[in-house]
């Protein structure tokens, strides 16, 4: 399908452009932190210690006295950073296993497809939560585990899209004409294979965040002095009476990042679909 | 090209416990196509024409035969070899609108073949698209996707697709039937002219007699994956000898008016996985006799006209 189409179709769900608007803003706020941020995130503030919102910190101190809105921005950055970086790995393995599956079929399919299913039953949060057990917790380890365990449903969708893609007599009349596996591949089969990828991918975003703010709530994320969402909601327990802003603003953050990516997802996918034909089209 | 014995045989699944039947889709034809001839496959759908028109390419394996391209044995081509094929035998497909890739431009399309072969240098690419596009008809059209094209023009798009690398055998397979009745006069027109002007081979595949009859020199009309009926055009129409042949032929009234009108062929085609004994088509033939259903009749006569049936051959 055609890329204006898509687009014009996208741009019809409200509630998928409310996310997008979401997700620019996000983003916008993650490049520019330290612009946005009123004070430094690791600041501390001894007179204003769990200081409500309002006055000069805005949404108010943590028990150290730090300004909740600056972790919050600088948190945005952890956020954003480990949701791309581990879905562009979980992306980048799910597409080479995918499309070698796929096309290749056979034996190559069998041995691969058995791998996902070995991959899928590992239950990721805890296999996750061992491998930091062992190599201590890092952001970038977070990343690359993330992406290590979550790149199988995608390798799935772009299998399935290889073996319709290949029998169609577009990619016949490119062998017909010579063309080698290889540009099969990546000139005729791929790039008409990838927006399912696209819709997993903006999910895997969601997927990714959750699972990061998850892991530094647990304290295996993002260490203190540094900041997550996660971690500020981990301080904001042991508040929880005393200083609801703590547990509130970063739970609310991780709530509307997360959704906003999936209503992205889905108004993707609703656009991309060709089964989804409206009359004003 | 030669086709020589070929043989494609899938294997189905008859569900858990059926096991795996064998289903002939092309089982043993022969047909020889010379440079600046057509050689026309006939059948109903299902009969396998689409089946030997990708093998003759290459495009998947027999289970048995040959295909000879300049005598040698185009399935054991390798390297270079394979290269030399894949670039003197092209394909044009029924469908013209899942024959091109839709994220890919004209330009992109036509100048690939000649990329992959290293026909021309790189800055020639251009004129030689606009001369391909010229050749069938089209105007400098490079920038755009098939998407903005008709079927009609897409179809133009895929000959000079298969032009492109100036083949000596083209292989179409009812390249003409996705299309409206208008369009499909300017196609074959089109055709006729590349066949006259330049000296290709064609095979062509059609279940369409009228189109056949005005395009080809030699005919094999094809029934449940076999050649029954091989003959020069001419001859063909006018003394068809297969059973077959003639309700075929029948069935257009329009050929030949005042014609007496044969009955109606009767029946389906039976299932390829289900084949009939002896000859497969005496369960529907209007003269069906004794041997029939026993012996399997063999494709013999006196080159370049071959008949399998029993009525013809003796037994």
């Amino acid at each position: 399908m055609h890329a204006s189409i898509t687009l014009r179709r996208f741009a019809r769900n409200k509630l998928a452009m409310a996310g997008a608007a979401t997700v620019m803003v996000l983003a916008f706020v993650a490049v520019f932190a330290p612009l946005l941020a009123p004070f430094e995130p690791t600041a501390i503030d001894v007179d204003n210690i769990l200081s409500p919102p309002g006055g000069t910190h805005l949404l108010g101190t943590d028990d150290l006295g730090r300004d909740v809105l600056s972790r919050m921005i600088y948190g945005s950055r952890v956020s954003l950073s480990v949701g791309f970086v581990a879905v562009g790995i979980s992306v980048f393995i799910g597409i080479i296993i995918g499309s070698l599956a796929g096309f290749f079929g056979g034996k190559v399919d069998a041995v691969l497809m058995r791998l996902v299913d070995v991959m899928l039953t590992f239950p990721s949060f805890f296999l996750i939560l061992a491998v930091i057990a062992i190599v201590g917790p890092s952001i970038f380890i977070i990343m690359v585990i993330i992406g290590f365990t979550s790149w199988m449903d995608v390798s799935r969708l772009v299998r399935a899209e290889f073996l319709s893609l290949k029998e169609r007599d577009f990619v016949l009349a490119a062998r017909a004409s010579g063309a080698s596996n290889g540009r099969i591949i990546f000139r005729h089969i791929l790039p008409n294979a990838l927006s399912p990828v696209f819709v997993a991918a903006t999910f895997g975003v969601a997927g990714a965040i959750l699972l990061e703010s998850g892991l530094s709530f647990l304290g295996l994320g993002v260490q203190p002095p540094a900041s997550s969402w996660g971690n500020i909601l981990t301080t904001g327990r042991n508040y929880i009476e005393i200083a609801w802003w703590l547990s509130l603003y970063p739970g609310l953050s991780i709530l509307i990042t997360v959704l906003s990516y999936n209503l992205v997802g889905e108004g993707l996918r609703d656009a991309l679909d060709p089964r989804i034909w409206d009359v004003e089209n | 090209m030669e086709a020589r014995g070929l043989q494609k045989t899938y294997s189905v699944s008859r569900g858990v416990f059926g096991g795996h039947a064998a289903l002939r889709a092309v089982d043993g034809v022969d047909f020889k196509v010379a440079a600046n001839h057509v050689f026309s496959l006939v059948g109903e759908s299902g009969c396998g024409k689409s089946t030997v028109a990708r093998l003759l390419l290459r495009l998947t394996n027999p289970t048995g035969g040959q295909v000879l391209h300049k005598g040698s044995d185009v399935f054991a081509l390798k390297g270079d070899d394979l290269k030399a094929f894949r670039r003197s035998v092209q394909i044009i497909f029924q469908d013209p609108f899942a024959s091109l890739n839709p994220r890919r431009t004209v330009y992109e399309t036509l100048s690939e073949p000649m990329k992959i072969h290293g026909l021309a240098d790189k800055s020639a690419f251009p004129d030689r698209v606009r001369d391909l596009l010229k050749t069938v008809g089209m105007v400098d059209v490079m920038d755009r996707y098939p998407h903005e094209f008709s079927g009609g023009q897409r179809q133009r798009i895929c000959i000079a697709r298969a032009l492109a690398v100036s083949p000596e055998v083209i292989v179409a397979d009812e390249p003409l039937s996705s299309l409206d009745v208008s369009i499909q006069a300017q196609i074959l027109n089109l055709l006729i002219e590349l066949k006259e002007t330049t000296g290709l081979a064609f095979v062509f595949i059609s279940h369409d007699l009228r189109v056949v009859r005005y395009l080809s020199d030699f005919v094999g009309v094809m029934y449940l994956g076999k050649i029954v009926e091989r003959a020069p055009a001419v001859e063909l129409f006018d003394s068809p000898l297969h059973p077959y042949t003639e309700v075929l032929l029948a069935a257009a009234p329009e050929l030949v008016p005042g014609r007496k009108k044969e009955p109606p062929l009767q029946g389906e085609v039976p299932s390829p996985l289900d084949m009939p004994s002896g000859c497969p088509f005496h369960p529907r033939c209007p003269k069906v006799f004794e041997p029939c259903s026993r012996i399997t009749p063999e494709l013999r006569g006196d080159a370049p006209r071959a008949v399998a049936c029993h009525l013809h051959n003796a037994y």
